[in-house]
Formats: structure tokens, sequence, C-alpha cells
């Protein structure tokens, strides 16, 4: 080792090189001025570089990405909810129908004993209310329940995309 | 409050205390700022992407295992996303990060841009600026964070080896341009 490599005087002042090793890196340092010049210089810009500042940010920016947080959540729990209605609208009608479709299915037979014709009786309720609803939903009024319906479906469509778009503008570049 | 650990803090949230959240922020802000500022030259800008990060992160902190420090997984956001911005500013970072495994001339590049006589640590802290972003960030996360090598290189998805010789690199060449400039006269 006669001339000190970068490589060797980086290990040196990360404490990576062995005992002798350094021993080696400070005898060549004693006897070339280059060298120690070298090393010196690396020892101060090591130096130096541990008292690097850090930069600040703004004063107000935990509150400005708390603010913003607390906007994404709250217009999430708003969504979550817009869709929870819109969806039990849905399984409301589609309970409905698989009702009815039941109250078809089954055979009207006499029930024998007691539990049977508290079941039976149940059913039978049901199933005058799937009637009086399918009454309800007669070739009549079927096309005005089914605008009615598209209407609304439409309104909440738009508000729903009306609010997604809002809350998109407003996280600005949040994903 | 403040003497809460990382992972306390995570474990809070989790269980439904975001306003906890502000107590990550307050404690890694300024680091990944510094971080992000050497990487996208521009203070405006990386105030804006750090927002970006600390919202990604607590989308995702339901993601976040334990198995690395909250600062590596942190900082592991910050970088990709500060890579993403370069990239989509056209800074050809894929060639900075090719760059590691060829013969770069960072001093050539560095040296005209030091002109007149200047502040140790102002000097310093101009030349670090002057750095490529990979560099930069190896810089900051070394001394700054007080990040090892093998952190680093998990924020940066490099091989160990190729962190230390980026450390090694940007020092020898913030070295020579000391030399240069004589900055070793004021030590004697």
């Amino acid at each position: 080792m006669n001339k000190l490599s970068d490589e060797v005087l980086n290990k040196y002042i990360d404490g990576e090189l062995d005992f002798s090793a350094m021993a080696e890196v400070n005898q060549i340092i004693n006897s070339s001025i280059e060298d120690k010049i070298k090393l010196d210089a690396l020892l101060s810009i090591h130096k130096e570089l541990k008292d690097i500042k850090e930069v600040k940010v703004s004063s107000d920016f935990t509150s400005s990405v708390m603010r913003k947080l607390n906007r994404s959540v709250k217009f999430k729990k708003a969504d979550k909810r817009f869709i929870a209605f819109i969806s039990s609208i849905f399984i409301v009608i589609a309970v409905g129908i698989l009702g009815y479709v039941i109250y078809l299915m089954i055979p009207q037979t006499q029930a024998s004993d007691s539990i049977n014709q508290n079941v039976n009786m149940y059913v039978n309720h049901f199933a005058d209310m799937i009637v009086s609803f399918s009454n309800l939903v007669n070739s009549k009024n079927i096309s005005i329940i089914g605008s009615v319906f598209s209407l609304g479906l439409l309104v909440s469509g738009y508000f729903f995309f009306e609010s997604q778009r809002q809350s998109k503008r407003r996280m600005g570049k949040f994903n | 409050m403040k003497n809460l650990t990382d992972i306390e803090i995570i474990d809070s949230i989790k269980k439904g205390n975001p306003s906890d959240y502000a107590l990550l922020i307050d404690r890694y802000k300024n680091k990944a700022f510094s971080l992000l500022v050497r990487m996208l030259k521009n203070e405006m800008e990386a105030e804006e992407i750090l927002q970006d990060c600390f919202l990604k992160a607590y989308k995702s902190i339901d993601s976040f295992r334990y198995e690395a420090k909250f600062s590596t997984w942190f900082y592991r956001i910050v970088y990709n996303t500060a890579l993403t911005k370069l990239s989509a500013k056209k800074r050809k970072i894929e060639n900075e990060m090719s760059s590691i495994d060829e013969q770069i001339n960072l001093s050539s590049d560095l040296d005209y841009r030091v002109t007149e006589k200047e502040d140790l640590s102002n000097f310093i802290q101009k030349m670090i600026e002057q750095l490529p972003a990979n560099y930069a960030s190896v810089i900051t996360m070394f001394y700054l964070d007080d990040m090892s090598c093998e952190e680093i290189s998990e924020v940066m998805n490099v091989t160990v080896a190729n962190v230390k010789v980026m450390l090694h690199r940007s020092r020898n060449v913030l070295r020579d341009l000391f030399i240069k400039n004589n900055y070793q006269r004021e030590l004697l």
C-alpha cells in the first residue's frame, strides 16, 4: 500500500478497516503530505456533512396536511353512506322479488301441526304483502314506477358523480 | 404524548385516533423535506410532494406491517414519489441510477459553479444541492437522518455496495472541490 486510494480513505473515516490496515494507513499518512492533505480534507468534509442543516417546511404544514386528511376522511364517510343507502334500496327490491318468487314456488298445503301453522301464517302474511306489492306494480303502474325509479337513479347518480368530482378537486393531486 | 414511539403512534392511529398522525408529521416533516428539496431542487414543489407523501402514507398505514422502521417505510414513499416526479419532468433519473456502475465525473459538472470564496458550511450546502438526485439523497439520509447504508439501500432499492459507492463518490467530489478552492487553509 504505497499510495492511499479514495476507497481506502473513505473506509478509514467510516471505521471499516481492520487494525493492521489502519496502522498501515497511519504510517503512509505520516510519510506522505499529499495523502495527509487528502485525508484531512475528507475528514473536514465528513465533519461538515454531519452538521448539515435541515431545510424547514412552512409553519402551517402540519395543520394543512391534517386539514386535507380530515377532508378526505369526511368525503370517504359520506361516499360510504351514500353507497350504503343506494345499496339498501336495491337489496329491499331484490328481497321483495325473491320473496314473491318463493311464494309462488311454495305449494299451498294444509299444515298438520301448530308450528307449521304459525310458519304458514307468517308466510301467508308475507305473501299477501308481496301480492299487494305486485298489484301495485301491475302493467298500469309499472311505467310510472319505472320512470320515478329511473329519475331517482339519475338524480342520485348525478349527485354521486358531483361529490366524487368535488372531493377529487379538493384533494388536488391526491389519488 | 410526544414521547410515544412511531409504532405506538401508528397503533393509536389504527385504533381510530387519526389526529395522532400529526405527531408523525411533526417528527419527519423537516427531514423528509430536506431530502425532497435536495432531490427536486425546488422548495415549493418539494412541499407539495411532501403533503402528498404524508397523505399517501396515511392512506396506506394499514399496509404497514412493522417489518421495517416507519422512517424507512415513509422515506421509501418519499423517495419513490420524488423519482416519479423527476421522471415526469424528464430529468433522466434512470441514467443517473445506471451511472453508478459507470465512471462519472461529478466534479467537472460542479467545478465551474464555485466562483467566490464563502463560508465552508454554505459551500457544502450549495454543493449538496448541486449533486444529482440519488447522490444528494444518499448524503442527506446518511448524514442528516443518521440512516445506515442498509436502511438507505432499502429506501432506494439498490444494493448496500451501490449506496457506499455513491456515498464515497459524493464525498470525494466535495473533497476535491474543497482542495481546489483552498478551503483546507481555513482549517490550518
